[in-house]
C-alpha cells in the first residue's frame, strides 16, 4: 500500500485527478445507472466541446494570459455555417473569421502591448455582438451530413467527436511537451523577461498562441453546430468563463508556466461528471446549481490546500538536501 | 495646470470619450437625446447601479483579482431580504441583505487570501452557490409590490429633483474615493495589487486588505440588490441582467488594469456612464439590440488606443 | 424460513401496490374523467422525465408543477430536469439532459425545448432509443424528429390576440412599442410576428420602436425608459411576456404616466394580475402553464397505456383585463 502511495506521490498527480475519481466513484456507488457504458460515453462526449475550447485556453493561460474571446469566436464560427453555402466555403469563412479574431488579439496584445484582459474582453463583446448581427439573432437549421457526422456520428460504436477530441488533445499535448513552441510557451509563462533575454521571440509565440486558441474555438463552434444540426448565435456565450474555470480547476496557474493540458482534461470532465451525476440522482433542478458550486469549491479548496502542503514539503526537501 | 493634466491623463481622456459619445448621440437625434429629462434619467436613475457595481469590480481588479460573484450576490441578497421589505420591516431587510453580502464577500476573501484559491475561481464558485441559493429561495415565487415607504429609498427625492439613488451613489463614491485615495488602507490596496510580496515584506497585512476589499464588494452588491428591488418593485433571480459584464466593461473602459495596482473609482464612474449612454442612445435610435454589445467592445478598444495616444502626446509635449 | 418471510413480504408489497394502484385509479376517475382505470394500471410505476426550459422563471416552474400534479394522479414517477444556466435555459445543457434521460432508461420524455432547431438531434436520439416524446409549449422544428403529441398555446395567436386587444383599446390609432423577448427565442419570434400582423390591420397605428429586452424585467424597464425619451407620446406597449410588461409598467410609472399608456404582457403571472387590478397594466393572457405541464404528462400517460396520443392538444388562452381579472386571482 505504502509502495502505491509512494509511487503516486512521485508521479506528482494534481489533486484534481483524485477529486474527479472520487466524485466518479461516489456517483457510481449510489446510482447504479451511472456507471454504465452508455453513460460513461455520454459524459465523455458531453465533455468534448468544453474540453476543445479549454485546450486553446490552456495555452493562453500557460503564457500567463487569458483568452476570453473564445466563446464569442465559437458563436461567430457557428453562424458562418449556413445552408445553401457550400460547406467548404462555410468552413473557410468560419476558420477565417476565427483567424482574424486571433490575429487581432495577438497584434493588440503582443505588438501594441494592450492589456490581455482588456483586449480579449473587448473582442469577446465584439464577437458576441457580431454573431447576433450576422445571424439576425435567429437559430437556423443546418442539414449537412458531414457536420452531423462530426457531431453525432459513430466509429466502431464510439462517437467520432470523442475520437477527434482525443486526437486534438494528444496533438496539443505533444506540441506543448515536445516542440519548440511548447518549450517557448512554458518559458514565457515561467518568466517573460528570462525568456526574452535568452533570445526567444516572445511576440511571435504570443501571436501563435492566440491564433491557435481562436482556431480551436472555431473548431468547437463547428462541432457544436454538427451536434445540434443548427447554427445558433449564442452558442458560445457561456464558454469563455467556463473554459477558463475548467483550465484553472485543472491546476494550470493563472500566473503562467505551470500546469498543462492533462489537468484541463480532468477539469472539464469533473464539471460534466458533477452535472451528469446530479441529474441522474434526480436532484431537484432548483438545487443543482448550488450543489455544483459547493462541490467545485470543496474540490478546489482541497486541491489548493494539498498543493500548499506539497510546496512546504518540497521546500523541506531542498533544505534537507543542503 | 499642466501638472494637473499630466497627472490625470487617464481621467480626462475618459471624460472626453464620454463627451464624444454624448455629442455624437446629440447630433444624430437631438430632441430625444439632448434634453435634461433624458440625461437625468440616464445619469440619476439607470447609471447608479452600474456605477456601484463597477466600484466593487474596479477595487477587485486593482488588487489583481476579479469578482465574478457580485451580480449573483445582488440576486441572493434581494431574494433573501425581499420579504422583509415587503412587510415593511426595513431595518431587518437591510440587516439581512447586508449580512448576506458581507458573508459572501468574506467567503470570497477567505478563499482567496487564506486558502490561496485564484480570485477568478473563488468568485466563480461563489457565483454558482449564490445564484443557486437564490433559485432555491425563490422556487418560482417572485416577490413583488413593495410598500411605498420602501420604494422611496431609490425613487424618492431627499434633495429636490435628485433621486435618492443618485444621492446614495454620490455618498458611496465620496466614501470610496476617500478610502482608496487618502487612507493607508487605500495605499495598501494599490500596493497589494502592484506587488503583493513587497507589500507583505513592508509589514502590511495584505491578506487582510484584500479580504476587506471583497467584503466591501459583497456589501456593495447587497446594497445594489436592495436599491434595485426598490426601483423594479420586484425581486427575482434574473434581476441582475447585464450587471456582471457591464461592470467589468465599465472598469476596463475606466482604464483599470488587470495587471493590478492601476485604476480608480472616479474612472469607473465615467466608464459606467459611457456604457449606459451607449445603451440609451442606441435604444433611442431604435438600433437593433444585437449591435449594443459589439459597440461596447469597440468602445473598449477605442478607449485603450485613445489613452495611449494621449499618453504619448503628453509625454512628448511635456517631457 | 427466511426465504418464506421474504416471499410473504413480497406478496404483501405486491398486494399493497395493486391496491394503491386501484385507489389511485378511482381517485383519478372522480377528478378528471378523461382517462380510464385501465390506463392508470398500465402506467403506474413508469418513469417520465420532464425537461423544462429553465429552473428559474415562474412560468416553467408552473409547467413543472403541472407535470408533477398529473404524475401524482396517474401514479407515475416524475423526474423534473432543467438547464441550470438561468432564465431562458441553454440548448446544449438541455440536449445533455435528454441524453441523461436515455441513460437512466426513462419510459417517456416530456420536453419544453429551449430551441426549436437545436433540440432536433437530441430528439432523434430519443426516437432511436425508442423512448416516446411529448412536446410541450415550444414546437420541435422540422419533420425528422418524431414526437407523439404537441401540447401548447399558439404563440402566434397569442401575440395576435394581445396586440389586437391593445389596438382596439387605442381605438385604431396611435403609436406603439413592441418589446421582444430574447433575440432568437422561438416564442418571441412567433409572438412578435402575431403582434405585427395584428397591428398591420390598423393603418393608423405605427410601431414607433421595436427592441429586445431579453424577457427580463430590469432590461425592459431601462429600454422602455429610453424609448419614452424618443416617443414620449406613445399610446401602448406590447410585451412578449409578463416580466417585461411589469418592467415597462415601472418605467411608465417613473415617467408619471401610469394609466395613460396601455401595456400588455403574456403569461398571466400572479404579480401581473395585481398590476392589472391596480390599472398599471392593461391586459395579459392566461397561458395556463400548469395546464401545459399537466396535459403534457396526460398525453404521455395516454401514449404509454394506449399506444397513441392526441397529435396536438391546444391549451386555451384567455384574455385577462381589469374586467375579468378577479376570476384569476386567488
Amino acid at each position: 500500500m505504502s509502495k502505491v502511495t509512494g509511487w503516486l506521490k512521485k508521479q506528482n498527480i494534481p489533486g484534481i485527478v483524485y477529486g474527479s475519481v472520487l466524485i466518479f466513484l461516489f456517483f457510481s456507488i449510489i446510482e447504479k445507472k451511472f456507471f454504465t457504458p452508455y453513460n460513461v460515453m455520454l459524459i465523455a462526449r458531453n465533455s468534448c466541446i468544453l474540453l476543445t475550447v479549454s485546450i486553446g485556453m490552456t495555452m493562453a493561460v500557460l503564457i500567463g494570459q487569458v483568452d476570453l474571446s473564445v466563446g464569442s469566436v465559437m458563436s461567430v464560427s457557428a453562424v458562418m455555417v449556413k445552408n445553401g453555402v457550400p460547406l467548404a466555403a462555410a468552413l473557410m469563412a468560419a476558420f477565417g473569421a476565427a483567424a482574424l479574431f486571433g490575429l487581432v488579439n495577438g497584434i493588440l496584445i503582443a505588438v501594441l502591448k494592450v492589456d490581455y484582459w482588456i483586449t480579449t474582453f473587448a473582442t469577446m463583446s465584439i464577437g458576441a455582438g457580431l454573431a447576433l448581427v450576422i445571424s439576425d439573432g435567429s437559430t437556423v437549421p443546418i442539414s449537412s451530413k458531414f457536420l452531423d457526422f462530426l457531431g453525432n456520428g459513430k466509429v466502431c460504436g464510439v462517437y467520432f467527436l470523442i475520437v477527434l477530441t482525443i486526437v486534438l488533445t494528444v496533438l496539443i499535448l505533444f506540441l506543448l511537451k515536445r516542440s519548440k513552441l511548447g518549450y517557448d510557451v512554458y518559458s514565457i509563462g515561467g518568466s517573460e523577461n528570462v525568456a526574452r533575454l535568452s533570445g526567444l521571440d516572445v511576440n511571435r509565440t504570443r501571436m501563435m498562441v492566440y491564433l491557435i486558441s481562436s482556431l480551436i474555438a472555431a473548431l468547437a463552434g463547428i462541432l457544436i453546430t454538427g451536434m445540434t444540426n443548427s447554427a445558433s448565435p449564442i452558442v458560445g456565450s457561456e464558454y469563455s468563463f467556463n473554459a477558463l474555470a475548467a483550465v484553472v480547476i485543472g491546476g494550470t496557474s493563472l500566473n503562467g508556466g505551470k500546469g498543462g493540458v492533462a489537468g484541463t482534461v480532468f477539469g472539464t470532465v469533473l464539471l460534466r461528471i458533477i452535472a451528469s451525476g446530479l441529474a441522474m440522482l434526480g436532484v431537484p433542478a432548483t438545487w443543482q446549481k448550488v450543489i455544483q458550486g459547493l462541490i467545485i469549491v470543496v474540490i478546489i479548496v482541497a486541491d489548493v490546500s494539498s498543493e500548499k502542503k506539497k510546496d512546504v514539503n518540497g521546500l523541506r526537501r531542498i533544505y534537507a538536501n543542503d | 495646470m499642466i501638472d494637473y493634466f499630466k497627472k490625470n491623463v487617464d481621467f480626462l481622456s475618459r471624460i472626453t470619450i464620454l463627451l464624444i459619445i454624448v455629442a455624437g448621440m446629440s447630433v444624430i437625434n437631438p430632441p430625444a437625446f439632448l434634453n435634461w429629462n433624458n440625461l437625468s434619467t440616464v445619469m440619476f436613475q439607470q447609471a447608479p447601479f452600474t456605477i456601484l457595481m463597477s466600484f466593487g469590480m474596479t477595487m477587485a481588479i486593482i488588487t489583481k483579482g476579479i469578482d465574478k460573484s457580485m451580480a449573483s450576490i445582488v440576486v441572493l441578497a434581494s431574494m433573501l431580504s425581499g420579504s422583509y421589505f415587503k412587510n415593511g420591516n426595513l431595518a431587518m431587510g437591510f440587516l439581512i441583505a447586508l449580512a448576506v453580502g458581507a458573508a459572501a464577500g468574506l467567503l470570497n476573501g477567505t478563499l482567496i487570501t487564506r486558502v490561496g484559491v485564484a480570485p477568478f475561481i473563488a468568485t466563480y464558485g461563489t457565483d454558482f452557490i449564490a445564484l443557486g441559493l437564490a433559485y432555491v429561495v425563490c422556487a418560482g415565487r417572485y416577490i413583488y409590490d413593495f410598500p411605498a415607504n420602501f420604494r422611496v429609498i431609490t425613487n424618492g427625492c431627499f434633495i429636490p429633483s435628485v433621486p435618492n439613488i443618485a444621492l446614495v451613489t454620490m455618498i458611496i463614491f465620496i466614501l470610496l474615493w476617500f478610502l482608496t485615495r487618502k487612507t493607508i488602507f487605500g495605499r495598501s490596496m494599490y500596493l497589494a495589487g502592484f506587488n503583493v510580496d513587497a507589500t507583505i515584506l513592508s509589514g502590511i497585512d495584505a491578506k487582510k486588505v484584500v479580504t476587506v476589499v471583497y467584503t466591501i464588494n459583497g456589501l456593495l452588491a447587497a446594497l445594489v440588490g436592495v436599491l434595485y428591488m426598490a426601483r423594479l418593485n420586484a425581486a427575482d433571480p434574473n434581476i441582475s441582467g447585464n450587471l456582471c459584464l457591464d461592470s467589468i466593461a465599465a472598469s476596463l473602459i475606466g482604464g483599470t488594469s488587470f495587471g493590478g495596482g492601476k485604476g480608480s473609482v472616479s474612472n469607473a464612474v465615467i466608464g459606467a456612464l459611457i456604457i449606459v449612454f451607449i445603451r440609451n442612445g442606441m435604444n433611442i435610435m431604435n438600433i437593433s439590440t444585437n449591435w449594443q454589445q459589439a459597440v461596447v467592445g469597440f468602445v473598449i478598444i477605442f478607449s485603450v488606443f485613445y489613452e495611449m495616444a494621449i499618453g504619448r502626446l503628453t509625454k512628448k509635449r511635456m517631457g | 424460513m427466511k426465504k418464506r418471510i421474504v416471499a410473504l413480504g413480497m406478496v404483501c408489497i405486491a398486494v399493497l401496490s395493486i391496491l394503491a394502484g386501484c385507489s389511485n385509479g378511482s381517485d383519478k376517475n372522480t377528478s378528471s374523467g378523461d382517462a380510464g382505470t385501465a390506463e392508470t394500471k398500465a402506467v403506474a410505476g413508469k418513469e417520465i422525465v420532464c425537461i423544462m426550459k429553465d429552473n428559474v422563471t415562474p412560468f416553467h416552474l408552473s409547467v413543472a408543477e403541472g407535470c408533477e400534479n398529473a404524475g401524482a394522479e396517474y401514479g407515475v414517477k416524475i423526474t423534473v430536469q432543467a438547464p441550470v444556466s438561468g432564465a431562458g435555459g441553454s440548448n446544449e445543457e438541455q440536449a445533455q439532459l435528454v441524453e441523461q434521460a436515455i441513460a437512466s432508461q426513462a419510459d417517456c420524455v416530456v420536453i419544453v425545448p429551449v430551441d426549436s432547431e437545436g433540440i432536433v438531434p437530441a430528439i432523434k436520439k430519443l426516437n432511436e432509443a425508442g423512448i416516446p416524446v411529448v412536446n410541450v409549449n415550444t414546437k420541435i422544428a422540422g419533420t425528422e424528429a418524431k414526437y407523439e403529441s404537441f401540447v401548447a398555446i399558439e404563440n402566434y395567436q397569442v401575440g395576435y390576440q394581445m396586440a389586437k386587444a391593445l389596438c382596439e383599446a387605442m381605438e385604431g390609432k396611435g403609436k406603439m412599442f413592441v418589446i421582444e423577448g430574447t433575440t432568437g427565442a422561438q416564442t418571441s419570434i412567433d409572438r412578435t410576428k402575431g403582434a405585427l400582423d395584428a397591428i398591420g390591420e390598423y393603418p393608423d397605428i405605427v410601431v414607433a420602436a421595436q427592441q429586445s429586452a431579453t424577457y427580463n424585467r430590469a432590461e425592459a424597464m431601462n429600454v422602455v425608459q429610453n424609448l419614452l425619451q424618443q416617443t414620449p407620446d406613445v399610446d401602448a406597449i406590447f410585451c412578449c411576456n409578463d416580466e417585461m410588461a411589469l418592467g415597462s409598467a415601472e418605467a411608465v410609472n417613473a415617467a408619471n404616466k401610469t394609466g395613460e399608456i396601455l401595456i400588455s404582457g403574456v403569461d398571466g403571472n400572479a404579480d401581473t394580475l395585481v398590476a392589472i387590478s391596480e390599472g398599471s397594466i392593461y391586459a395579459t393572457c392566461n397561458s395556463n402553464p400548469v395546464g401545459q405541464g399537466y396535459y403534457g404528462v396526460y398525453e404521455a400517460a395516454k401514449y404509454l397505456s394506449e399506444g397513441a396520443a392526441d397529435p396536438t392538444y391546444a391549451i386555451e388562452t384567455i384574455l385577462i383585463t381589469a374586467e375579468n381579472v378577479s376570476e384569476f386571482m386567488d
